[in-house]
């Protein structure tokens, strides 16, 4: 070991609190990137390896009934590899004990285990055998939340016949990643279960015998796919199809694939900025910190050491505070990332989790600790090597106090001497005042953007999604039905306001762009739901046309006035070109609505209701379940404040846990600098304070001096981060808008006022160890120069 | 001493206030946005809505007086028709056509009725002359007066069974004759019974028919009235003389109406939401207003009728959005006063699909929270969207 190397040890030793403060302040960036991009990849590759070992379709179509000999017809078609007819059967299960209907999709599997796509994996138990039709295999998310086993018996309605089922095992299958039942905005497994039956039986249940009525398919390599939805479709024509669509379309993959963006958009605007900011951060303190070491740089230099070798102590210095940094953050992302992806896999049914790091992140967060740290370092000794040796040893020759504005200032201000003493010394090292308030100020602001996150997300509920929903009860109808259902509806006693909902799935064509989606009816006297734009106002439909939101307007590159091509999927196929007549900034999805009218006309048939959402007498809410339950044309109920409960608590689980990682992460940056901040201030002064103590200045008057200045410049960072933490945040909250997902900009003052207890809170802990430092301050030591 | 104090550190408790200033402003409560409404004073009503019909209030069903054979009825539905005119005739059937087994059966059978008729002219031709014979007898005073009565009797029996068996050929003969499918005469003339409108042509082609098959309807489609058949429960909560808004008819405005009868007679149906339930039905005729303009409605028309059971012209009304139950089950509502939104027990009367009639508990003019989120408590800081 070289004496240099046993300095460094001992350096290293000697500035431990600073050293590691710095490497927190790496490691908390290094964290953020580890574990954001760590969750999202391994979800990804978790959903992806589940698509692949259980064959998961790539186009899939729905129709209302085919004969079985469709399925190879398809399958003739050039470009598809495999296809697969099943049935697919919405049915209701009667849990005695419980209100609110129970309801199923039950879908038909080969008895004898041929099929080939959207393979169910078992948990337990075995698939329906042939000659048992009341065998079935249930899903796990519904089994434990309805605490059913093998051998459970469940009383079921299935094409409005009764039958008992018997559970025989309990399984999941990649098409049901994320299972929610129609007309849910989020998934209950209490209330909608996927079942699985043998073919026969569900045939039999069905009167569909020899039929199918829905259809999955995989492609050939590099077949295209909007061909084979084309040739598709012709196939399915006759027999009622309502149109082939891809993965993107398809309700659990699009749901999945809409949180992983969401994760990714996160992934990509918040640890990349944590690592930017830790960067520059770190690259000033170190500076600022081997800047410090100016009597030993001077001191080595002299005993013979080459500028170059002193510059690859300091960087050795800086890299070991920088792999500290990375190990601890490497570590603490991992751990962290493993627990989110198993918060996150709750809510998907995944049959395994594979956690797994991309190397190339770990090596990414590195290398900017890394980087960062080295730039520091050499930044910081390249003004000291510049000086001779002796001129080094000596300290640095106190800047000129003459009376200039500061000292001004303080004689009008009529400051005491100690005040003084900090404000010349803040105005005589405006470089180095500058440096810290700047430091403060940005770990301030990282702080703050991060947890306005909070209030943009808590904003977007409350302001947009809940105000929106208006009902009491949503209740889907197993087809669409007349307006006497909804008359029907308002006569039961307790339900004060019943209006009818219909969406009608079409294609929407303008040029060379379409799109699938559905147009939502909205009556002109529906009071229940609303529409919000951005604004936050509530948007009319208009009397006539259609009125999309902004982002669907612009997927088909569309203005207000234009003629679109409206062909209804399924139903009449009827296809009519209506007006765009409004353009709506709406913050979530791609939408289309139309006044009931309008709607009714698509559809060539008077059945506005699809669904029907209630307001009731919250003392007669049981009652009236138990009512809607009994009656068969009714296929679900959900209820808008379990449901509500239910999403608040997924965002919980999800987006603020992620948020709560970060703001943990931006504030150990904020500690980190802050202390280093102080404990510079204090080396950078400590030859001064010793002086005075000579003088004769008591130690709590040495204290002050200190913790004046310093509590000036963290008091005076305090408007800066806000200011910074304002303009970070909105630059985050932009970067993070995508096409499927946008926030609003709606920071709370509590925010500012959290972000600066922090900081404060930092400030006076640092403070406290400072001061311990100034009461002790050893005299002689200092003023000796130590080594 | 203190002063000194206060006079050496001013400058940092200025700033230590500017500070916590700047805090306390952060932290202070702020009002959470809420949706607000007003209690109102104003007309109210309960009605009952449901889908009904129309259908004229005088309905005439003509129906074939007899079975036969039915002219085209050259009416259409719509055309105006007065009392006596005449809809259309009814004849006779055409004859069936032989099939070769009953062909052959008459002819034999008429052969057998000649055959008769010849024994009978036979008889008839011996009896004629037994009869001379008798009469030379009996003017000679050799035959008793009864002997020659049984030879004039004879002599007209088989006179008659002569003419029974060429009835009888002809009748078969008759029989025999081909089908050509002629119409028989003497028309029976079918006429409207009462004047007014076609409303529909139920029989329009000619060809045979049953008697009783209904013809045509007629009504007066000016006098129309709605009938809506309602739950049983709802329809005891209806009486003579409710007023009724009709809409969903078609035309831009609702139409008035009141109710003339509730059938006393309730019927099983199974209703739009696949339930049984017994349904009663409420008959309202038009105002007469309204009579102009319903005009356009015929017979079995379909509408929205909203039976208005309750009217409080003058009630003290809050938005049903306000209304939420309290632990105890009573009703409860956020009144927004000085920027914040006090819980307040309220006694609530009647209720529709858009007020609540208040009891007590609120004044006109009150400002209440529109569906309240969740998170809002009693006491806390709100501000309106809207204002």
């Amino acid at each position: 070991m070289t004496a240099l190397d046993l300095k460094l040890m001992r350096g290293l030793w000697h500035m431990r609190g600073q050293a590691l403060a710095i490497a927190v302040v790496l490691a908390a960036a290094a964290a953020t990137f580890v574990l954001s991009l760590g969750v999202h990849h391994s979800l990804t590759v978790t959903r992806d390896a589940y698509y692949a070992r259980n064959h998961f379709a790539e186009v899939f179509a729905e129709m209302t009934r085919a004969p079985r000999s469709v399925v190879d017809r398809v399958r003739a078609i050039p470009g598809v590899a495999a296809a697969q007819g099943t049935i697919q059967q919405y049915a209701t299960l009667d849990f005695p004990d419980r209100a609110a209907p129970v309801r199923a999709l039950i879908n038909s599997v080969d008895e004898r285990g041929r099929d080939q796509l959207n393979l169910v994996v078992l948990r337990s138990g075995h698939m329906p055998r042939p000659g048992e039709p009341s065998e079935v295999v249930i899903d796990e998310a519904f089994a434990k939340a309805n605490a059913l086993g093998i051998g459970s018996r469940l009383d079921a309605e299935i094409y409005g016949r009764r039958q008992r089922l018997s559970v025989v095992g309990i399984g999941l299958a990649p098409n049901y990643i994320y299972a929610l039942a129609p007309g849910e905005i989020i998934p209950d497994d209490r209330r909608f279960g996927v079942l699985w039956m043998g073919e026969k039986a569900l045939e039999a249940a069905t009167d569909r015998t020899g039929a199918i009525n829905s259809l999955s398919l995989t492609l050939a390599g590099a077949a295209a796919q909007a061909e084979v939805i084309r040739r598709v479709d012709a196939v399915l024509a006759p027999y009622g199809g309502t149109g082939a669509y891809g993965r993107k379309d398809h309700l659990s993959h699009a749901f999945l694939e809409n949180e992983l963006t969401q994760l990714d958009a996160m992934t990509r605007v918040i640890p990349p900025v944590f690592l930017l900011v830790a960067a520059l951060l770190v690259y000033v303190v170190l500076g600022r910190m081997i800047r410090t070491e100016r009597t030993q740089i001077g001191l080595l230099k002299a005993f013979g050491y080459t500028d170059r070798s002193v510059a690859a102590h300091y960087l050795k210095f800086a890299l070991v505070i920088a792999m500290v940094g990375t190990v601890l953050g490497a570590l603490a992302g991992i751990l962290m990332g493993r627990s989110m992806t198993a918060l996150y896999a709750q809510y998907y049914r995944f049959p395994f989790l594979e956690y797994r790091i991309a190397p190339e992140v770990v090596l990414g967060a590195a290398g900017l600790a890394f980087g960062s740290a080295a730039l520091g370092a050499l930044g910081g000794i390249r003004s000291v090597a510049r000086l001779a040796p002796a001129v080094a040893m000596a300290p640095p020759p106190p800047p000129a106090y003459r009376a200039g504005f500061a000292e001004r200032l303080g004689r009008t201000a009529g400051l005491s001497t100690i005040g003084h003493m900090i404000v010349r010394h803040i105005a005589r090292w405006p470089g180095r005042s500058a440096v810290t308030v700047g430091g403060i100020a940005l770990s301030m602001a990282l702080l703050f953007a991060t947890l306005q996150f909070l209030d943009s997300s808590r904003t977007m509920l409350d302001s947009f999604f809940f105000r929106s929903q208006r009902q009491d009860l949503t209740l889907t109808f197993t087809e669409p039905r007349n307006q006497a259902a909804i008359h029907a509806l308002a006569q039961i006693p307790g339900v004060l306001r019943a209006e009818p909902l219909r969406a009608v799935p079409v294609v929407l064509r303008s040029g060379a762009s379409s799109r699938r989606t559905a147009i939502e009816s909205v009556s002109s006297g529906a009071r229940l739901s609303i529409r919000i734009d951005r604004d936050g106002n509530e948007v009319a439909v208009p009397a006539g046309g259609l009125m999309l939101s902004r982002q669907l307007a612009n997927k088909l590159g569309i203005r207000a006035g234009e003629p679109l091509e409206v062909v209804q999927l399924g139903g009449r196929h009827t296809r009519m070109v209506l007006p765009v007549t409004r353009i709506v900034d709406e913050f979530i999805g791609e939408r289309a609505y139309a006044n009931t009218a309008t709607v009714m006309r698509i559809a060539r048939e008077e059945t506005p209701a699809g669904a029907a959402l209630l307001r009731v007498d919250p003392a007669a809410k049981e009652r009236i379940l138990r009512q809607l339950k009994g009656m068969p044309v009714v296929l679900g109920v959900s209820e808008r404040d379990a449901a509500l409960v239910k999403f608040e608590a997924m965002i919980d689980d999800n987006i603020y846990t992620m948020l709560g990682f970060y703001i943990a992460f931006s504030s150990a940056i904020a500690v980190g600098v802050v202390y280093n901040s102080a404990r510079i201030l204090f080396s950078e002064r400590a030859h001064e304070l010793a002086t005075l103590r000579v003088l004769g200045y008591h130690r709590a008057e040495v204290g002050i001096v200190l913790l004046g200045e310093l509590a000036l410049l963290v008091v005076a960072a305090v408007p800066l981060g806000c200011a910074l933490g304002y303009w970070l945040a909105q630059l985050m909250t932009s970067m993070f808008s995508s096409d499927l997902f946008r926030l609003p900009f709606a920071p709370a003052r509590a925010s500012y006022g959290w972000a600066t207890v922090v900081v404060l809170l930092a400030a006076l802990t640092t403070a406290a160890t400072v001061a311990r430092r100034v009461l002790h301050l050893d005299m002689v030591r200092v003023l000796k120069a130590h080594e | 001493m203190t002063g000194r104090f206060f006079l050496r550190w001013r400058w940092a408790i200025l700033i230590a206030l500017l500070l916590f200033a700047g805090l306390a402003f952060a932290f202070w409560p702020q009002p959470s946005a809420i949706d607000t409404g007003k209690v109102s004073k104003g007309a109210m009503e309960i009605g009952i809505t449901d889908d009904g019909v129309t259908r004229a209030e005088e309905y005439y069903i003509v129906a074939a007086p007899v079975t036969g054979y039915l002219s085209r009825i050259e009416l259409e539905s719509g055309d105006r028709i007065s009392r006596g005119t005449l809809v259309t005739v009814m004849r006779g059937r055409p004859a069936t056509p032989l099939d070769p087994r009953t062909a052959q059966a008459l002819r034999a059978a008429l052969a057998s009725a000649r055959a008769a008729e010849s024994s009978a002219a036979a008889s008839l031709g011996q009896a004629t002359r037994d009869l001379a014979r008798a009469q030379a007898l009996a003017q000679r005073g050799f035959l008793p007066r009864a002997q020659l009565e049984g030879a004039e009797t004879r002599v007209g029996t088989s006179r008659a069974a002569v003419g029974q068996a060429r009835a009888e050929a002809a009748r078969i003969s008759a029989d025999l004759e081909p089908s050509r499918g002629q119409i028989g005469a003497s028309p029976v003339p079918v006429r409207a019974p009462v004047g007014g409108t076609v409303l529909s042509v139920l029989t329009e082609s000619e060809g045979a028919i049953a008697e009783g098959t209904p013809l045509i309807t007629i009504g007066d489609p000016r006098r129309i009235e709605v009938v809506v058949d309602l739950l049983s429960r709802e329809a005891v909560r209806v009486k003579p003389g409710d007023r009724v808004r009709i809409e969903q008819w078609g035309g831009p405005h609702p139409l008035t109406g009141t109710v003339q009868r509730i059938e006393p007679f309730g019927r099983l149906k199974v209703s739009a939401l696949g339930i049984e339930e017994q349904r009663v039905n409420v008959v309202i005729a038009f105002d007469h207003a309204s009579a102009v303009e319903g005009q356009r409605l015929g017979h079995g028309y379909q509408l929205d009728a909203t039976i208005i059971v309750l009217t409080r012209p003058d009630a003290l009304r809050v938005p049903i959005g306000a209304l939420l139950r309290g632990v105890a089950g009573e009703w409860r509502v956020y009144v927004v006063a000085n920027g914040r939104a006090l819980a307040r027990t309220v006694r609530i009367g009647q209720i529709n699909d858009e007020w609540g009639e208040v009891l007590s508990g609120l004044r006109a003019g009150d400002v209440v929270v529109l569906n309240p989120p969740p998170s809002l408590k009693d006491n806390a800081r709100v501000t309106s969207r809207t204002s």
